[in-house]
């Protein structure tokens, strides 16, 4: 391909790029006009808390688990070089919180959740689904996407809760059993790093900047599956097109908007 | 129109009236609608006049289906003009295109049923979303309207478990729950076996009758059109060609349309075939 060929193959794709951020804006804000029917909604969002939530504890747990254990197991071996193997708890307790909870929750919610969302409102809108809606006078996001973004921001924080705690405990594990730290004092140092900076509704900075992320993942993940569903033409295929669009798209904004939050709170 | 109107068996003897009346109920206007980089539909003139059956007849791809949702305004043309009861709703902002839709039903050809929610659910959706009913309610407007295409007793499956026809027959329940003024069906007979294509001709053809709704079938099946149709306008090159009675089509001179009618390739289709 000639230098013309990529720079307008590099132009197509970053006027896609910003035509989808702009629909996504666009479709969170159509959304927020429908806060109002939550009330009425709120049988769907609670089922839709079980699907997206409840099932999604296994993977965070085991997940979450295996990550702390790697962190311990790497980071143990460094400070144990040091005599400092003693302040695993204060390092995995500020990390897990501010940083590796949401990040390992909203990823594999991206993977889980938006890939599903995705495939789930590409399929209605190829089979004439949406449209059914529309012919009803019934608006598919009211119907559709505005109880999905609301159910996101409510699991999404309460399974980075989870991550963090079982986190913490399989970096417990192994820094007890590879590299003999009792467990009060690890448990004691990893509290003792969470409580020491300034609380918000009596939550420590870490860990309310770690949930105020997860919300923000989860709203990200939530219109970005929609959107990407109810962009979705051309059967099977624009389905499959549509499904690796939302995952893509909603891992690269949960890591740049990780760092921008990160930023703000902490710079 | 009454729901009480609603009748327990189904008269299947066909239309007679030439229309009911001869108001427009819908009325496209030089409308042009262009898909990629042609024009499905170029500068056409159609009216469907009140309480009629009209069929829209042509080839697959001819843009049949683009004209329905042209007339529900689930597409708006590049340009020209749909006129719904006399009111132009492509100058409609969508909350009130939303609710001109309302006189409208609409039959998808598969049916676009909700696939999570019972053949009962399906049919309460709009129900559910536009009204404050009681459950009560809600179960006899939606019991009634199941009996009207012969699913009583069906409402508990799912539509993966349904046939072609009965998510077809679903389609038509959950179109009329609101007693629309005019129900557009998307080939409703296609792919069906020759008893359950009678029976959603004989369904249509009731509606027509006995409730008095202004029909709009697509179709390219030549015996269902001519049983069901008041009038049959036939679409070719993106334009209604030839409007008439099924016994004035059948004696059309237009080249294009014996052409269709006797199942001939015509000198553009050969060309695009070599």
């Amino acid at each position: 391909m000639n230098s013309t060929g990529i720079a307008a193959r590099t132009g197509k794709i970053l006027l896609n790029a910003a035509g989808t951020a702009g629909d996504s804006v666009l479709l969170l804000g159509r959304a927020i006009r429908h806060l109002s029917e939550v009330p009425r909604k709120r049988h769907v969002i609670i089922e839709l808390c079980f699907t997206y939530g409840v099932r999604s504890i296994p993977v965070t747990a085991i997940v979450a688990m295996f990550s702390g254990m790697i962190l311990s197991l790497q980071t143990g071996v460094q400070f144990s070089e040091l005599g400092l193997q003693e302040q695993l708890g204060s390092l995995v307790g500020i990390a897990m919180c501010r940083e590796m909870g949401p990040f390992i929750t909203g990823l594999i919610l991206t993977a889980t959740v938006a890939s599903s969302l995705a495939t789930e409102l590409g399929t209605m809108q190829v089979s004439e689904e949406i449209d059914a809606l529309e012919v009803m006078s019934v608006s598919p996001v009211s119907y559709l996407v505005m109880p999905r973004i609301v159910t996101m921001a409510i699991v999404t924080p309460l399974l980075t809760i989870l991550t963090n705690i079982v986190g913490i405990i399989g970096v417990g594990i192994i820094a007890n059993t590879q590299f003999g730290v009792s467990f009060q004092l690890y448990f004691d140092k990893a509290l003792d790093s969470l409580t020491t900076l300034d609380h918000v509704f009596g939550l420590p900075k870490d860990i309310y900047t770690g949930l105020f992320k997860a919300v923000i993942f989860g709203i990200q993940i939530a219109v970005i599956g929609c959107g990407a569903g109810l962009r979705a033409e051309g059967g099977a295929l624009g389905v499959g097109r549509a499904t690796r669009s939302a995952v893509v798209s909603a891992f690269l904004l949960i890591i740049a908007s990780s760092y921008f939050i990160s930023s703000l709170f902490y710079h | 129109m009454d729901g009480t109107n609603t009748m327990s068996t189904i008269d299947s003897t066909p239309p007679t009236s030439e229309g009911g009346g001869s108001a427009p109920m819908i009325e496209l206007v030089g409308v042009t609608k262009v898909l990629g980089d042609r024009a499905v539909i170029n500068r056409m003139n159609l009216e469907i006049r009140q309480g009629e059956v009209f069929v829209i007849l042509g080839r697959s791809g001819a843009g049949k289906s683009v004209t329905l949702k042209l007339m529900v305004g689930l597409m708006r043309p590049d340009s020209g003009n749909v006129l719904v009861h006399g009111e132009d709703i492509t100058k409609l902002l969508d909350r009130d295109v939303r609710q001109v839709r309302l006189k409208f039903g609409f039959v998808f050809q598969f049916g676009a049923l909700i696939n999570w929610l019972s053949v009962f659910e399906n049919v309460a959706l709009p129900l559910r979303e536009h009204l404050r009913l009681s459950e009560e309610e809600i179960r006899t407007r939606v019991e009634q309207k199941l009996d009207l295409v012969q699913l009583t007793g069906e409402g508990s499956k799912m539509p993966a478990e349904l046939s072609g026809g009965m998510k077809k027959r679903v389609g038509i329940a959950r179109a009329l729950i609101f007693e629309p003024l005019v129900i557009l069906y998307d080939e409703p007979t296609t792919g069906l076996d020759p008893v359950r294509s009678n029976s959603i001709q004989e369904v249509i053809i009731d509606m027509n009758r006995r409730l008095g709704v202004t029909s709009v079938v697509v179709t390219h099946e030549l015996h269902v059109a001519y049983r069901i149709a008041n009038r049959i306008g036939f679409l070719s090159n993106g334009k209604i060609v030839e409007v008439g009675t099924p016994a004035e089509i059948q004696a059309s001179k237009n080249e294009d349309l014996q052409n269709f009618l006797e199942g001939r390739q015509d000198e553009r289709e050969e060309r695009s075939l070599l």
